[in-house]
């Protein structure tokens, strides 16, 4: 029973608590109190977790963060010999917080508690950037939805770790049996990774450089791309971190491109959280080695407004043809929450050209709103430039839950593509193979137990 | 890892292979085909409660749960609860479909079993279990838990103490009171400096406010304000503290409070307030009467039953109480009287004339629902055409029902056959100048029926991108109060926009629009029409020298912005049977 209530304290220290527990927690002769534990456990029984803790106390300098030690633990620490005794909530000071904050804040942490103890979705600890997001939410929904955000993102990253894990004893394996064999057959001619290979190993700063000249080639003679910034007032926090990742998406596959675009960051605020996050996402932006432009001002100041046209779902005219002397525009916004017209009501008052992508002409619609995220635009356009084939780019960028699937159309022989006339027909029921992906993985599972059967 | 690996792949693609041999027609069957897995907003909160809820009304039996008919539904709180399906299973395997006292034995064993899953789940086991006895109104499932604690001495938990305090407020006993107090104190104790999250101060709240200490009640509010607002529950249990303790002048802070917040005070905080009304004397449930009616609340079945008992047990008058309900004009089934008629006054309808161009079609950028340009030449069109009779949002009429079914090659010719038939029906009824909105993609629906239309009706239409209803809207208030609109569009998001400039011209706005919005409810395959006319009368208390009517709300769910349709109709003995089309109402 004692040990239920340890949850918040970081998971390494945990488990190594779980061991000895299970260990020790029948004989109960813990006597030596040194060092002070910094749980915030509502329900500790501190008389199994003190002398634990001496041993463990360099590694876990505060409750909540495994690094800094900037914070201070307000209560004292409770002296009793009693089990049932309850253990006074210790709660946590932030540095600059107004005294009215501060109680805020004590609130808050109280909450964290209960909602925990009632089995909600929370992660097991938070830093100190995240507990002054939580103190921004002004409602208890609000705070229960970060909290359940936070600790999904807990729960990806463990599994990514275990899977990471599972990976490595397989590689393990697989090396061992690979070095039994040329143990075995030390002649042998084997080609690979690690052995025999008459081409060299080219490391990330070799691609760099490639991609680098292709980048400065579209620098000076490429077709821009622009981003036009101009939204953030129209999106959460959330939701301007996200335009920033698509951006930075993006870039990488722009930068993979036989024939990159020349990206424009335009209308850009240097100081809002878009812009925020993207340095985040692209360390190097704004230096002479990034070769993205990235300016304040419009993109009508830039270029010559003939020149422009607008990428928008809500446009009345379908961009059939690429053209490489436009210059295309890709509103960054993303509109989870509410969405509007916005994009298309700004090239109406500034009298561009607006285009929509041909989606309906060249693929069938399965499920979901027919807009994308900016960097399955962005890499549309790319492959576009690159071979002219919409239908190849579509079909390799489109999410594959957004399309009907030839699987779909095989099984049931009502189904007729959707057109009736030649050249609006989807062919690629028979060019794509349906289900690859999933077939790689089930191949990829049955190694798995097979080496792991042996 | 095997156990993970290829059978769950494997059992998944059968399904798959199943599910697709199943299927024959095109169209909407190939939406259905995704897997929950590859759901678009599977992450949504809002999303997994309604799937909750669906869930626990299927399977789980509510009706053998005994709840005052005062209290909050379980089934609400039921969809709201993490982990609900799992917490739910053991709760059955412990005490089945019916409340036990468990032993204490059985909770450590039970425990025990759930040891594995990990500290997480531990901690948060007897505060889960105590959620559900009290959603569920198990008594004695939570005093096994509380001397389960004591026995084996286990730490203090606030979320299984706050819950304690909830479930004894909601089922009555002899000794709640005393045993609330006693808890609330120990919580106290261990607790020291009142501070409480929102979540334990109403459950506190739920608790306290029948026992002595209910004026500590008002302190736990202003803790709930501090980090986030006050629900209604909160605040109608306070006020029921409040009026359960005589203290009429802070209950009646808090009725001005819910008001404000546009909330109703739950069926508790009713009782309780009728309770006081009652004790006071026949003016102070008139009073009572009166705030409701300006309030424009509902009272629950339970209040109002009571209500009846009591009109019909006053010596000096002899009421007579009928439940009845309204014709469409208003008229009373019972008594025959006619409601009052909702009136839009002159003055406020110039105002919300003036404001409405600025506040819905503008907004903050022109642009995004129609240009200067078009907004223009539709002002100018109007100027000249009006005053209409009807407006007709022609795309939501051809378009309801999903226009005579299916899409389709010929899906523009039933559109505009609809659409036709409708218009037509409007013409018969005497309403001789229509203007119908629209969008320019509809000059390409067939030309006989358009044909028809052209040469009965104004017609006008808008760009492809632009948001018709504004129009619709824009043109039924240009010309007076005389001319009614026909569309099926609840205006919601116009009615926001309105109320951000000023929150009366929102409620002059829903009062317009209840009198003026007609409703398309079925055009039949021999092409008759049934339009649902705008309401008539207000729906709100109302008193005659002779009689009283109180609307209120059965306890069977309500559209979103559906009035209920149940009255009750109390009259005086002594009066007359008579046709009286234009009641003198008294002011309370």
């Amino acid at each position: 029973m004692a040990c239920s209530s340890l949850s918040s304290v970081f998971r390494q220290t945990q488990r190594i608590l779980w061991r000895r527990c299970a260990e020790y927690g029948s004989s109960g002769s813990w006597t030596s109190v040194e060092g002070r534990p910094t749980t915030r456990c509502l329900c500790t029984s501190r008389k199994y977790i003190k002398p634990l803790f001496s041993s463990l106390l360099c590694r876990s300098p505060a409750s909540f963060s495994s690094q800094t030690s900037t914070y201070s633990t307000g209560a004292d620490p409770p002296e009793s010999a009693n089990l049932t005794a309850p253990a006074p909530m210790e709660y946590i000071t932030l540095p600059g917080l107004s005294d009215e904050e501060q109680q805020r804040f004590r609130v808050l942490q109280f909450e964290f508690e209960v909602l925990k103890q009632s089995g909600n979705q929370v992660p097991s600890k938070l830093t100190e950037h995240e507990w002054r997001r939580v103190l921004t939410h002004n409602s208890r929904s609000a705070r229960i939805k970060f909290y359940r955000f936070l600790f999904k993102n807990e729960m990806a990253e463990e599994n990514e770790k275990k899977r990471k894990a599972a990976a490595s004893a397989i590689r393990e394996i697989k090396h061992q049996q690979l070095r039994r064999e040329v143990a075995e057959d030390p002649d042998a001619i084997r080609y690979g990774l690690n052995l025999n290979s008459i081409f060299p190993y080219i490391r990330d700063t070799t691609m760099l450089m490639s991609q680098n000249v292709k980048l400065a080639q579209a620098r000076m003679f490429g077709q821009p791309l622009v981003f036009d910034l101009d939204y953030d007032d129209w999106m959460s926090i959330r939701e301007q971190t996200n335009t920033a990742m698509q951006i930075r998406d993006a870039h990488a596959y722009n930068k993979d491109a036989r024939d990159p675009f020349w990206f424009q960051i335009c209308n850009a605020r240097m100081r809002g959280m878009t812009m925020e996050a993207l340095k985040r996402g692209i360390p190097n932006l704004g230096e002479p080695s990034c070769l993205i432009e990235v300016s304040e001002k419009s993109y009508l100041d830039l270029f010559p407004k003939e020149r422009l046209v607008y990428l928008s779902y809500n446009a009345e005219d379908t961009l059939l043809k690429f053209n490489p002397e436009d210059i295309y525009i890709i509103g960054g916004l993303v509109d989870k929450t509410n969405p509007k017209p916005l994009s298309m009501a700004k090239c109406k008052k500034q009298g561009l050209r607006r285009a929509k992508l041909p989606l309906d002409v060249y693929v069938r619609w399965a499920m979901g709103g027919k807009n994308l995220t900016i960097n399955q635009v962005a890499a549309l356009l790319i492959d576009v430039k690159e071979h002219g084939d919409w239908e190849r780019a579509l079909i390799k960028h489109i999410p594959k839950r957004k399309l009907v699937q030839p699987e779909d159309l095989q099984s049931s022989p009502g189904v007729q593509p959707y057109h009736k006339q030649e050249q609006y027909r989807a062919p690629y029921a028979e060019r794509y193979g349906g289900g690859r992906r999933r077939k790689e993985q089930q191949q990829f599972r049955s190694v798995l137990e097979s080496l792991l059967s042996q | 890892m095997q156990r993970i690996g290829p059978l769950v792949c494997s059992s998944f693609v059968r399904q798959l292979r199943l599910n697709l041999l199943s299927w024959k027609p095109l169209g909407k069957q190939v939406k259905d085909w995704h897997f929950p897995q590859r759901m678009f907003v599977r992450n949504s909160t809002a999303n997994q409660n309604r799937r909750q809820r669906r869930d626990i009304e299927q399977n789980i039996p509510l009706d053998n749960v005994i709840v005052a008919p005062t209290d909050a539904s379980p089934l609400t709180e039921l969809s709201m609860m993490p982990n609900f399906r799992r917490w739910h299973a053991i709760l059955v395997q412990l005490c089945g479909n019916a409340d036990r006292y468990v032993p204490s034995d059985e909770w450590d064993r039970t425990f025990k079993e759930f040891h594995d899953d990990g500290p997480a789940r531990k901690q948060s086991f007897y505060g889960s279990m105590m959620t559900l006895a009290c959603s569920f109104r198990y008594r004695k499932l939570g005093d096994s838990i509380l001397d389960h604690f004591q026995t084996k001495q286990l730490p203090f938990n606030i979320a299984v103490a706050s819950r304690y305090i909830k479930l004894l407020g909601r089922t009555a006993g002899k000794d709640s009171a005393e045993k609330i107090l006693k808890m609330y104190e120990s919580i106290r104790k261990h607790f020291p400096g009142d501070v409480y999250d929102v979540g334990t101060a109403e459950n506190l709240i739920a608790g306290l406010y029948q026992t002595t200490k209910w004026k500590d009640c008002f302190s736990l509010l202003k803790m709930m304000d501090f980090t986030g607002r006050a629900g209604p529950m909160a605040v109608s249990f306070t006020m029921a503290g409040a009026f359960l303790n005589k203290d009429c002048e802070a209950a009646m802070k808090l009725v001005g409070r819910l008001r404000e917040q546009q909330f109703s005070p739950s069926a508790v905080g009713f009782a309780a307030w009728f309770q006081y009304a009652k004790a006071v004397g026949y003016e102070a449930v008139k009073q009572m009467l009166s705030c409701i009616r300006d309030s424009e609340w509902y009272l629950p079945l339970e209040v109002v039953k009571d209500m009846k008992s009591y009109f019909e047990s006053l010596p000096e008058y002899k009421w007579t109480g009928k439940f009845t309900t309204m014709t469409l004009k208003g008229e009373c089934k019972a008594c025959h009287e006619y409601m009052e008629a909702i009136v839009v006054k002159k003055q406020e309808f110039e105002e919300l004339q003036k404001n409405f161009i600025n506040a819905v079609i503008e907004g903050s950028d022109v642009f995004l629902h129609t240009n200067p340009q078009e907004l223009q030449r539709y002002r100018d069109f109007v100027e000249q055409n009006k005053p209409f009779d009807v407006i007709v949002d022609g795309l939501n009429v051809a378009y309801h029902q999903g226009g005579g079914g299916g899409g389709g090659r010929d899906a523009p010719k039933r559109l505009s056959r609809q659409l036709r038939v409708v218009v037509e029906h409007l013409l018969k009824r005497k309403q001789k100048k229509i203007l119908v909105v629209g969008r320019k993609h509809m000059l390409s629906w067939p030309s006989y029926e358009m044909g028809i239309l052209r040469d009965k009706v104004h017609l006008f239409f808008a760009e492809n991108t632009s948001q018709d209803d504004p129009f619709v809207l824009y043109a039924a208030m240009t010309s007076g109060l005389g001319c009614a609109f026909l569309s099926g569009d609840l205006m919601r998001d116009h009615r926001f926009k309105l109320a951000l400039q000023d929150d009366e011209l929102r409620k002059t706005f829903l009062k317009w629009q209840r009198t003026h919005q007609m409703e398309l409810l079925k055009v039949h395959p021999d092409h008759t029409v049934t339009v649902k006319s705008p309401m008539k009368y207000v729906t709100t208390v109302q008193w005659t020298d002779q009689s009283l009517h109180i609307p209120y709300s059965s306890g069977l769910p309500l559209g979103l912005h559906e009035l209920p349709s149940t009255w009750l109709c109390l009259t005086k003995a002594t009066k007359f049977p008579n046709n009286t089309s234009n009641p003198v109402l008294l002011d309370l």
